[in-house]
């Protein structure tokens, strides 16, 4: 490259003209021809990414990372920026210490970014604080020559989302600044404590915002192997015809966590299994297990069709919640070799704590492929593993022609999609064993991902912030589907708070109660062990 | 991800090709039940003609296992040797998140008028059902290279390409097969950030402009590129001239209402990296306030494995590399 002459920096600071009634931006842009064919790239449009609880654990351990990773992989536009703004006193040369040091080994692109970044400190009921980021914003858009795409990341506590709303509301940052720019509200899980809960603060939020501008995260459906679902479901003609009720006998979805509740105690007490897991984690693995071929899989398609399942799906009465629902807490035991206390003496927990750590329901399902297929779903910590996965149970062989000798090993089919970790799909079916004698016997035809396709994946947020930025909804929640969960899951937490159910205790390092296994032995089934 | 390693090896010389499949066999019989997967995605073919080429694309091919799994055939052909064929299967293992994955290559070395019908060799080995790019490292195959009938891609790197004529041999390969150019592939930083420069609406304007470009760099790859900026930006031979260099440099130079602006891509300051520079006249209108250029672009530490495993991601026709190559023929080195 030839030696600094007349440099951008010295030809442009000062070289921004006032807009004329000619002025170029107004015409049509004509084509770059020098980007044909590279478009296949999706690339996060000219914009800033304010983040709201930018000071906080969420932003350094998954938000900055994710982020360096799109500035290494160049889909970030020159010029990206975020913004943090927090309650923590800090300054822009602060928050850009913050950014380095969440990510030791950033590429070059990195560095970009963080020298275009900005902090803002404040409290968020304060009206101020968003006086001071509008006018921060503007002069941002103004520096780097954004057209005013902006997207707002809530990674605060729940009970920060209305506020921040409320304050972006006030002073207009919820409006495109710029014709043409997009302004996105990204707010994470739990959206809500219940159906009521949730739909107040979606009733907040459409007061500033509409439901186009809203991505709700489950970072569930950022992982490849969720999406690899719908791969498997509507890519393969194989499988299509086999799923539902002529052949499946039932399905099992299971997300087990071999720890506890860590350093979360005080965030546990207050959620427990079925508002951390069921009512987001579970009923998004559900709705695309169960959900019809979209026409397309774009996000109206595909929400369109989770929705219509979740519908589906009997919403339980309390004598169901009574019979068809365990709620377990886990006592002491041992887990992975190491003696692991009881969660009422985790810290943080009250010690007559009555949060559930374990869940484990059977639903059914009222539409045409679904009716008769009960869905068993198991949840908990101190499992023995951790796993995630959804297995679909075949119906028997109408007529096993081999003596109970010869298939005392048979089992009916199954179809595991196993989602993590060693994410795959295995395929169990019977094989004869070799030898003289005719025995029959399963065997496992096991797929892996990891062994398959050696790529590396991008991370959930790194999927998901860049969809959010690129205006993709996708694999965002939309708000009736969250309120639908909520309906399927509001008659439980009603149940067990109006009747006082006990929890059943179970030791930590086991699969759950003895009460869940008797919740699925008395249909003639067992649960799978993972 | 770990390097592939090998695991078990078998070779011989002046031995039938039953023999090698024979061998081949064996190693897939032993690799069962040692806890391994075995996976492909392809049979990838790889010609190595020359000793000198044979280095750097083995040691290409090992690294290609990180993200590809793949049968390898290696080729070494040379007709004028005595007729003969020996052979090396092994058995390779690289771990893929925890799993070890086995993965074969199979080495034939071909002397004698069996070196120009490989085709008559490969096929033992290719696996049903997949598809099988066919790497020319070293050469640009002719376009009846009877090894071109199994080649469901053809990779070649028109780096290699040493004279005009040459490139008009690789555009007539191109106009009857799948060709991914891994020149091309390596490019794309240079291709990228130049693309970049003109993103900001206002700087866009300046590309209806563009006097002249160019393109420093070796022949392959300122033939290419200088193609590609002749195609894309439909301008005359005249405005592009080819400057013979160690390193790919691209300006272009744009005049309107009287002043001029430049857009380079080129070395940047980091070690091993490129970098895009954008020089416009002060206060000219509609100037994009800074710092909107792209940042700069780290090249891989290994490009030519790099460049293989990115071409093998996408073995699909390119109608913008064809159009530079086509473009390109006509211009003068």
């Amino acid at each position: 490259m030839s030696a600094p002459e007349a440099s951008e920096a010295a030809g442009t600071t000062s070289g921004v003209d006032p807009p004329e009634e000619d002025a170029p931006t107004r015409q049509p842009l004509p084509p770059n021809p020098l980007a044909e064919g590279m478009q296949a790239t999706r690339r996060a449009p000219p914009g800033v990414l304010t983040v709201f609880g930018a000071s906080g654990d969420l932003t350094s351990r998954k938000l900055l990372p994710a982020l360096e990773s799109l500035s290494r992989r160049r889909l970030l536009q020159p010029g990206f920026a975020v913004v943090g703004v927090a309650r923590t006193p800090l300054d822009d040369q602060g928050f850009r210490d913050l950014m380095t040091t969440a990510v030791p080994d950033a590429g070059p692109a990195w560095e970009e970014v963080v020298k275009h970044s900005r902090y803002l400190a404040g409290e968020y009921d304060d009206p101020d604080t968003f006086s001071r980021l509008l006018v921060l914003l503007d002069d941002l858009d103004a520096e780097l020559g954004h057209p005013g795409n902006r997207t707002f990341y809530l990674a605060t506590i729940p009970a920060m989302f209305e506020k921040v709303a409320d304050g972006l509301g006030a002073v207009g940052l919820q409006r495109p600044s710029q014709p043409g720019a997009a302004v996105r509200l990204v707010i994470e899980k739990p959206f809500g404590r219940d159906l009521d809960s949730a739909r107040q603060l979606d009733a907040a939020l459409h007061q500033e915002f509409d439901e186009s501008q809203i991505y709700r995260i489950d970072h569930y459906l950022g992982k490849e192997t969720v999406q690899n679902v719908l791969a498997l479901r509507f890519a393969n003609a194989i499988f299509e015809p086999l799923w539902n009720r002529s052949y499946i006998d039932h399905v099992q979805i299971t997300v087990a966590e071999s720890l506890g509740v860590e350093k979360r105690g005080g965030f546990y007490e207050r959620a427990g299994a079925l508002r951390d897991i069921v009512q987001n984690h579970v009923m998004q693995v559900l709705s695309l297990t169960l959900m019809e071929p979209p026409i397309s899989i774009d996000s109206q398609g595909i929400r369109d069709e989770k929705v219509k399942a979740l519908r589906s799906v009997v919403i339980p009465s309390t004598e169901q919640v009574l019979s068809d629902v365990v709620r377990g807490q886990y006592d002491s035991g041992w887990s992975e070799g190491v003696a692991v206390p009881a969660y009422r003496q985790e810290p943080d927990v009250d010690p007559k704590s009555e949060t559930e750590t374990f869940v484990a329901m059977k639903l059914t399902v009222d539409n045409w492929r679904w009716a008769g297929v009960p869905i068993y779903i198991r949840t908990g910590k101190r499992l023995p593993k951790r796993i995630t996965e959804v297995a679909l149970q075949f119906q028997g062989v109408p007529h096993l022609a081999f003596n109970a000798a010869e298939s005392r090993d048979l089992r009916p089919n199954a179809l595991v999609l196993r989602i993590q970790p060693d994410e795959g799909v295995a395929l169990r079916f019977g094989a004869k064993v070799p030898g003289q004698a005719f025995k029959v016997r399963d065997v496992l035809m096991d797929m892996s991902y990891g062994a398959s396709f050696l790529e590396e994946a991008p991370d959930a947020y790194e999927r998901l912030l860049l969809d959010a930025m690129v205006g993709d909804p996708t694999l965002f929640i939309r708000s009736d589907e969250v309120d639908q969960a909520w309906q399927i899951v509001d008659p439980l937490l009603t149940t067990w708070e109006q009747r006082q159910v006990p929890l059943a205790g179970y030791a930590a390092g086991t699969w759950g109660p003895r009460q869940a296994d008797q919740l699925i032995e008395r249909d003639g089934r067992q649960w799978r062990t993972p | 991800m770990a390097h592939a390693v090998a695991v078990d090896t078998w070779d011989a010389q002046g031995v039938r090709l039953s023999d090698i499949v024979a061998a081949l066999a064996d190693l897939r019989h032993q690799s069962v039940g040692k806890n391994a997967a075995r996976t492909a995605v392809m049979t990838l073919v790889a010609v190595v003609p020359a000793d000198e080429q044979a280095y750097a694309a083995t040691r290409a091919l090992g690294a290609l296992g990180r993200h590809h799994p793949a049968r390898i055939v290696l080729l070494r052909p040379d007709p004028d040797q005595v007729a003969t064929l020996d052979g090396r299967a092994a058995l390779y293992a690289v771990d893929a998140d925890g799993h070890q994955v086995n993965f074969e290559e199979v080495t034939l070395v071909v002397g004698g008028q069996a070196a120009n019908h490989l085709d008559s060799l490969v096929e033992a080995f290719t696996l049903s059902d997949l598809p099988v790019p066919v790497w020319y490292a070293g050469d640009i195959p002719q376009p009846t290279d009877p090894l071109l009938s199994v080649a469901t891609t053809v990779l070649i790197d028109s780096r290699d390409a040493a004279d005009s004529g040459q490139l008009r041999a690789l555009l007539e390969l191109a106009r009857r097969r799948t060709v991914v150019d891994l020149s091309w592939i390596r490019l794309k930083p240079w291709r990228e950030l130049l693309a970049g420069l003109f993103e900001p609406p206002e700087c866009r304007l300046w590309l209806e402009s563009v006097e002249s470009v160019e393109v420093s760099g070796k022949i392959g790859p300122r033939q290419l590129l200088g193609g590609w900026l002749a195609a894309q930006l439909r301008l005359m031979p005249r405005q592009v001239q080819l400057v013979d260099s160690r390193h790919v440099e691209v300006r272009v130079v744009c005049r309107r209402d009287g002043q001029t602006a430049t857009f380079e891509v080129g070395r940047g300051e980091l070690h091993r990296t490129v970098a895009a520079r954008r020089t416009l006249p002060a206060g000219a209108r509609g100037n994009p306030p800074s710092p909107n250029v792209p940042p700069p672009i780290p090249l891989a530490e290994d490009p030519l494995a790099t460049s293989l495993a990115d071409a093998l991601t996408h073995l699909e026709p390119d109608a913008i590399w064809e159009r530079a190559l086509s473009t390109a023929t006509s211009l003068s080195a």
